[in-house]
């Protein structure tokens, strides 16, 4: 059914479509990878390279799909692993045509977790007669934690469980992790039943929708059948970080059996990275698998990067370095390395945006992408210098760069809007973050208004408020949030924001008065520590660091490893953090070039792996460093280094900035 | 896949809760049955709203729509429509997924699709908007995610409004439906050849498609040597001097050519127009009627969802019967019916709703797949809903005709079973000022078998659940048993014959006697709960027959006249008898039965014996009476009280119960309604 979807002709176009000329995916020096895998509609994993433009081939073929989809009732399905990259197709397909008819019936893009939840746990959930309100782990849990009586609290705190241990993997409410809490025991039971009655009212965690997905699936097999008949092409974005349940449930649903899907798989095996600390890949129908596309040729950087990462690669690939993009028009520089030590940690930022300055035309410093990220997020203050992004910059709020999770606070929601508004004038991501942090607000209050409908977050709060007294009130809000492009001062929120959220979240929540729990949800931020010396510049709370202080010239972008996946920077700084030891530090022998790749052959000629832990430190730190087009920048102890090893890359090109020599000296 | 239920909450006549609106179909064909104003269109429109329908017209709620409890009162706040898919497809299960419910029976899961339309009144003062924009929801309690635009458009159905005008619809003209019709099918996409002007011209234009055909003219056309020289000269003579040299004014003609195929094909299809003709190659120009016209509207109509491959086929037609006889409303409904058994290549089959108020069309169609609409609640017939045994279907698709469906359209129905009852009861309620017609009550003659089971229909197995249906339904029956010395009266037996014991005699009729002590109560209570409940009721004869109860209460002389002409009326009708002398006659000997001074029962028993004994036609007897009585109210010598005292209370009891009650000012018959 497939057959002339895609012709040779179309391929020009879609290239144009692109931005990348007609030329785009034409055949570079008899490579001819990139046409064949614009043209193939097989099922086929494609293993590409960063900044191969595995994303915009995606992009192209679903341009030309959707214009010529001959099917009204059956669609194409995208799955993404974040809604970061589910973004990047929509802007990519902008307001095309096809990019409008994409994001409509019969068609899906979204990432795995909605697609699971809207083919099938929620279809599923609705049937058993539950109103889902919200899937969002930490509400969920707060809500069951709530349910469980007291003592068993005290005692599951004696036990050293977490609210976590509330989270079930079976849809007997069983399952989890409870510790050697024994099935018999009273604080086992009390355990399941507030897992299920926190269920039975509405509230679910992200990962308990796959329990109810293949419940599903065991209950009416043909739930797959209908599934393949509605998509009978699917495409997974990101593959190499599918889960094991994710790979499995969508092996289900997809391939396993009689009559599968088309699938057709990108990704890279050596930027297997994963959402928490422990979490593994997936051992059914890993990526890539039987039938491969290899992309090596990567357009964001130039050989001489391109050199300096692949030793990194757990399987090293031939990359071939055909970038950077011409559009700043400017060389690429060679790699720096920040050294520091305990006192000067906080300098490293202030060094680094120095030498951007220094290193960049106003131009570029305007338009470009600067980033600084660190593999950790969560800060351990009496770690090992530098344990995570805290100590570089102490005002850091992880939380605010965490995409998949919801904030837990207002403030947070405007502040993660303006953190998405960068770049944009458009005011949509600004409204829809009040209007959702509203909805919140009046979550925590008891609120019982489902989260789940298809409409904006400021549709649904327009139509819960209309023709109420509080109306007015959320289109004062919106005026303030809008004249501060939700930056509202303190004063100012206190003075006139807040009345009116309160005013709302009554309305919303049907309550008289406004509870602990919602006022903490409601109240200002305090800054942090306060600032000492030029080190703690970042005193706002959206995770910017602008450089200089007074009169900003260039706007660094802080953030996880984990949340620039799949970005593309004009310079990253990779700041060394902390986890069982310094990760840099350990990556040291890669990165002096006397390893390469994640095994070797042993003396006996078989393949031996490095440890599971150096695996993840290598993936984790390829993603990081193949983030820019022009800069890549280190961060690590000085007192890593040994004898001579600097000299070793300065050798190679690398400029060292020493951040403790000017401030001892 | 296909509508399993509606529920229509607050739409126009249909109220919310207990006065909402719930139908169950099942799969094919349902006729929905009933008066006037009972809301037959209000479902259809209902449909119409939430699916949206193929033609171009397009359905918009009004705020008169919204349901008004009383008259004055606030109309109410949201419509809300629900409609529950059922025996989804893979294809169905596939496009619809993400809005399924699956309901678990037992061990089984079945997956359903619930389409709750929502619209709601604007009720903020000074706005011009008055009906918010409607919203369709799913999942069970509408908490599923709306649906959007991609896949309403696949449930879209095919409607045909009542007292359509097919020959406009079928005439050619931009938009026509016909061409509208004629673009989906497949063997016009499909056959031939499309035309292409580089290469050299067709050998035989017969094997263009007819797309091709049409490119081929255009083609044609702009190769017109007429055409060429009219082009010549407008380039030459006029625009060539209206022009500056380094800009040449140059006109081309050409048949305006769309640039799409289907744009193109459309085009040339609206050019099309159909017409029947008598025989299958005349080139007669001469049109048929309406009624032929609509046939043909209805066959593109079918021939278009039939070919379909995707999406839902439901088709909607109000009053089929529009425009044609009874013969081809049968004909109509057993293709609608054939149609609605096939499935289509995808494996779907054709849903077909219509409304009616043809008896004929009714009577045709199996009770399975009518349901009656009245009083705002619908009443599906068919197994399981109603009173009626399996034997009782079978038993009524033999024999429920025309004459009998016009129980489903009747505001009260009286069951009779035999001629005479049906002749005189409605002239008997008319002298009493009970006009059958003005209560519009329905007459049905069952001819002596299955009087219960045509009652049955009316009544419900589930009334708590599903309701009553408000239709007072009277059945008027016999009870055959005859007063112990009417054997030798009638001339069952010989004066001085005993009355034969039963076993071994197998005689069949009965008299008192056989039925001693609470017997004879015992067999009336049998007749009546064949057929009473709710707001059926079974009427048994007090006595005997209705003749013998006639005479027995008090009509005597009439009845024994009445005979006496209908024993004459051979005679009468070929003039060798005269009708004066043949009451005169009956009078007189009448006068002398009476004369001898018998009990009631040996008098009604003489009466009676002029049919039994000597043959009278009942039915004959029943027209003389109607007459006798009609002539004596109208000479005043019988006015309607008194009238009503002499006539069998049974009889005065069902005429109340499908019409209305007397007041009870005096009189047995009163009396004789309350017990």
């Amino acid at each position: 059914m497939f057959d002339d979807l895609i012709r040779e002709q179309d391929v020009a176009w879609a290239a144009a479509l692109m931005g990348l000329g007609p030329e785009g995916f034409a055949p570079v020096d008899g490579d001819d990878s990139r046409l064949q895998a614009m043209l193939n509609l097989d099922t086929v994993d494609f293993e590409a390279c960063p900044g191969s433009g595995k994303t915009t081939l995606l992009v192209a073929k679903l341009a030309v799909l959707t214009t010529r989809w001959p099917h009204r009732h059956q669609g194409i399905c995208v799955l993404s692993h974040t809604n970061a990259a589910r973004n990047e197709i929509s802007a990519k397909l902008g307001n095309s045509a096809a990019g409008i008819s994409l994001t409509r019936y019969p068609h899906f893009v979204g990432t795995i977790h909605s697609f699971v939840n809207e083919y099938l746990a929620l279809p599923w959930l609705r049937s058993k007669g539950i109103e889902v309100r919200c899937i969002d782990t930490q509400i969920a849990l707060a809500k069951r934690w709530g349910i469980l009586p007291g003592n068993t609290r005290w005692t599951l705190q004696q036990r050293g469980l977490k609210e976590s241990c509330l989270i079930y993997t079976r849809s007997n409410y069983t399952g989890g992790r409870t510790g050697n809490l024994g099935p018999k025991t009273p604080t086992y039971q009390a355990l399941v039943n507030a897992r299920r009655a926190g269920s039975e009212q509405g509230y679910f965690c992200f990962d308990e929708m796959f329990v109810w997905a293949n419940e599903l699936l065991d209950k009416r097999p043909e739930t797959a059948a209908d599934l393949r008949q509605r998509f009978p092409l699917v495409f997974v974005d990101e593959a190499q970080d599918n889960s094991e349940e994710q790979s499995a449930l969508l092996h289900r649903v997809f391939c396993a059996g009689d009559v599968p899907s088309r699938r057709q798989r990108f990704g890279d095996s050596n930027q297997a990275i994963y959402a928490r600390p422990g979490a593994d890949g997936a051992d059914t129908d890993p990526f890539p698998g039987a039938v491969v596309h290899p992309m090596p040729r990567s357009y964001r950087f130039a050989q001489g990067m391109a050199d300096e990462v692949k030793g990194l690669g757990v399987t090293p690939q031939a990359l071939i370095g055909a970038g950077p993009p011409l559009h700043h028009d400017v060389a690429p520089q060679a790699p720096a390395l920040f050294l520091f030590d305990d006192a000067t940690v906080q300098s490293v930022l202030p060094r680094y945006g120095a030498y951007l300055v220094a290193s960049f035309d106003a131009a570029v410093l305007e338009r470009g992408v600067f980033t600084a990220v660190a593999g950790v997020h969560d800060l351990d203050a009496n770690g090992r210098v530098p344990h995570a992004m805290g100590h570089y910059a102490p005002a850091y709020d992880p939380n605010c760069a965490r995409k998949e999770a919801a904030p837990s606070s207002f403030a947070q929601y405007l502040a993660r809007a303006r953190f998405a508004m960068v770049g944009s004038g458009n005011t949509d991501k600004l409204i829809n973050a009040t209007a959702s942090a509203l909805l919140a607000a009046s979550e925590v209050a008891g609120g019982t208004h489902g989260r789940m409908a298809r409409k904006s977050p400021h549709r649904r709060v327009t139509d819960l408020l209309s023709e109420t007294e509080a109306h007015a009130g959320y289109l004062a809000l919106l005026e303030i949030v809008l004249a501060s492009r939700g930056e509202i001062s303190e004063a100012d929120w206190q003075a006139e924001a807040l009345p009116c959220v309160e005013t709302i979240v009554k309305q919303l929540s049907n309550t008289e008065a406004i509870g602990n729990e919602v006022g903490v949800f409601l109240g200002w931020p305090h800054a942090g520590p306060p600032p000492e010396g030029e080190a703690a510049i970042l005193v706002r709370n959206d995770n910017l660091f602008a450089y200089p202080g007074k009169e900003p010239q260039v706007q660094i972008r802080l953030g996880s490893i984990h949340s620039v996946k799949g970005e593309t920077h004009t310079a990253t700084l990779v700041l060394d953090s902390f986890y069982f030891d310094h990760h840099l530090s350990e990556l040291k022998p890669w990165l002096l070039g006397t390893k390469v790749g994640g095994s070797r052959a042993n003396a006996r000629g078989r393949t031996e792996f490095e440890g599971t832990r150096m695996l993840g430190r290598l993936k984790l730190h390829y993603v990081a460093m193949t983030r820019p087009t022009h800069l890549l920048c280190l961060a690590m102890r000085k007192d890593a280094f040994a004898e001579g090893e600097l000299d070793i890359l300065t050798g190679r090109g690398w400029t060292i900035i020493d951040c403790c020599e000017q401030a001892h000296g | 896949m296909y509508i399993a239920e509606i529920r229509i909450e607050n739409f126009r006549l249909f109220g919310s809760a207990d006065r909402a609106f719930n139908l169950s179909l099942n799969p094919g064909l349902t006729a929905l049955v009933g008066e006037n104003d009972v809301g037959k269109t209000a479902i259809i429109d209902a449909l119409r709203l939430v699916l949206g329908t193929r033609d171009q017209d397009i359905l918009r709620v009004d705020p008169v729509d919204f349901h008004q409890a009383a008259p004055g009162a606030e109309p109410a706040e949201q419509i809300v429509i629900r409609l529950t898919f059922r025996s989804l497809t893979v294809a169905d299960r596939g496009a619809f997924a993400e809005f399924l419910t699956f309901e678990t029976v037992g061990e089984r899961v079945e997956t359903v699709l619930f389409v709750t339309w929502v619209a709601k009144r604007n009720a903020k003062e000074g706005s011009s908007r008055r009906v918010l924009p409607p919203e369709w929801r799913t999942g069970a309690k509408g908490d599923g995610p709306l649906m959007d635009l991609g896949a309403r458009s696949l449930l879209t159905a095919t409607y045909l409004r009542p007292l359509r005008d097919a020959e406009r619809a079928m005439s050619a003209g931009r938009g026509s439906r016909l061409s509208q019709i004629l673009q989906h099918t497949a063997e016009i996409r499909n056959t031939g050849v499309g035309f292409d002007r580089h290469v050299a011209p067709p050998v035989d234009p017969k094997t263009l498609s007819v797309l091709g055909l049409g490119d081929y003219a255009s083609h044609l056309f702009s190769e017109s040597e007429g055409i060429k020289q009219a082009r010549k000269r407008l380039n030459e003579d006029y625009l060539a001097p209206l022009s500056f040299a380094d800009d040449l004014l140059l006109a081309r003609i050409d048949v305006a050519g769309a640039q799409e195929d289907s744009l193109r094909l459309r085009q040339l299809l609206e050019k099309l127009d159909l017409a029947l003709t008598e025989s299958a190659d005349a080139e007669s120009a001469h049109s048929r009627g309406l009624g032929s016209n609509n046939l043909l509207f209805m066959a593109c109509e079918l021939l278009l969802l039939a070919a379909e491959s995707d999406g839902f086929p439901l088709l909607l037609i109000e009053e089929p019967e529009a425009h044609l006889h009874p013969q081809r409303q049968l004909r109509l409904m057993s293709f609608l019916q054939a149609q609605a058994n096939k499935k289509r290549a995808d494996g779907q089959q054709i849903q077909i709703i219509v409304t009616t108020h043809s008896p004929n069309l009714a009577s045709d169609l199996k009770l399975d797949n009518l349901a009656l609409i009245r009083g705002g609640r619908a009443f599906p017939l068919c197994h399981g809903k109603t009173k009626l045994s399996a034997s009782d279907y079978r038993f009524l698709e033999r024999f429920l005709d025309v004459t009998k469906a016009n129980l489903f359209f009747a505001r009260a129905v009286m069951i009779v079973e035999g001629d005479a009852e049906t002749i005189l009861l409605p002239v008997v309620a008319k002298l009493l000022g009970r006009d059958f017609h003005s209560h519009g009550v329905s007459l049905v003659n069952v001819g002596g078998v299955g009087l219960g089971r045509y009652a049955r229909i009316l009544m419900r197995e589930d009334p708590e659940k599903d309701g009553m249906i408000n239709v007072p339904v009277a059945c008027v029956t016999d009870i055959d048993v005859m007063p112990d010395m009417a054997p030798w009266i009638v001339g069952k037996l010989e004066p001085g014959q005993p009355v034969p014991v039963r076993p071994p005699s197998r005689r069949q009729w009965r008299i008192k006697a056989d039925l001693p002590g609470d017997e004879l109560e015992q067999r009336r209570a049998e007749r009546r709960a064949k057929a009473s409940g709710q707001r059926v009721e079974t009427f048994v004869a007090g006595e005997w027959t209705l003749e013998y109860d006639l005479a027995f209460h008090g009509l005597g002389k009439q009845m024994y006249c009445a005979a006496s002409l209908a024993l004459a009326d051979d005679r009468l009708n070929a003039g060798a008898a005269v009708r004066a002398d043949v009451v005169a006659t009956a009078d007189l000997v009448y006068q002398a039965i009476v004369g001898a001074g018998p009990d009631q029962e040996t008098l009604g028993s003489h009466v009676y014996a002029l049919f039994e004994a000597e043959g009278a036609s009942k039915a004959i007897a029943a027209q003389y009476l109607a007459e006798l009585l009609e002539k004596e109210i109208e000479a005043g010598t019988l006015d309607a009280e008194t009238l009503r005292a002499q006539l069998p209370p049974y009889v005065v009891a069902a005429i109340v119960h499908v019409t209305a009650p007397f007041v009870a000012a005096a009189g047995t018959a009163a009396g004789s309604v309350a017990g």
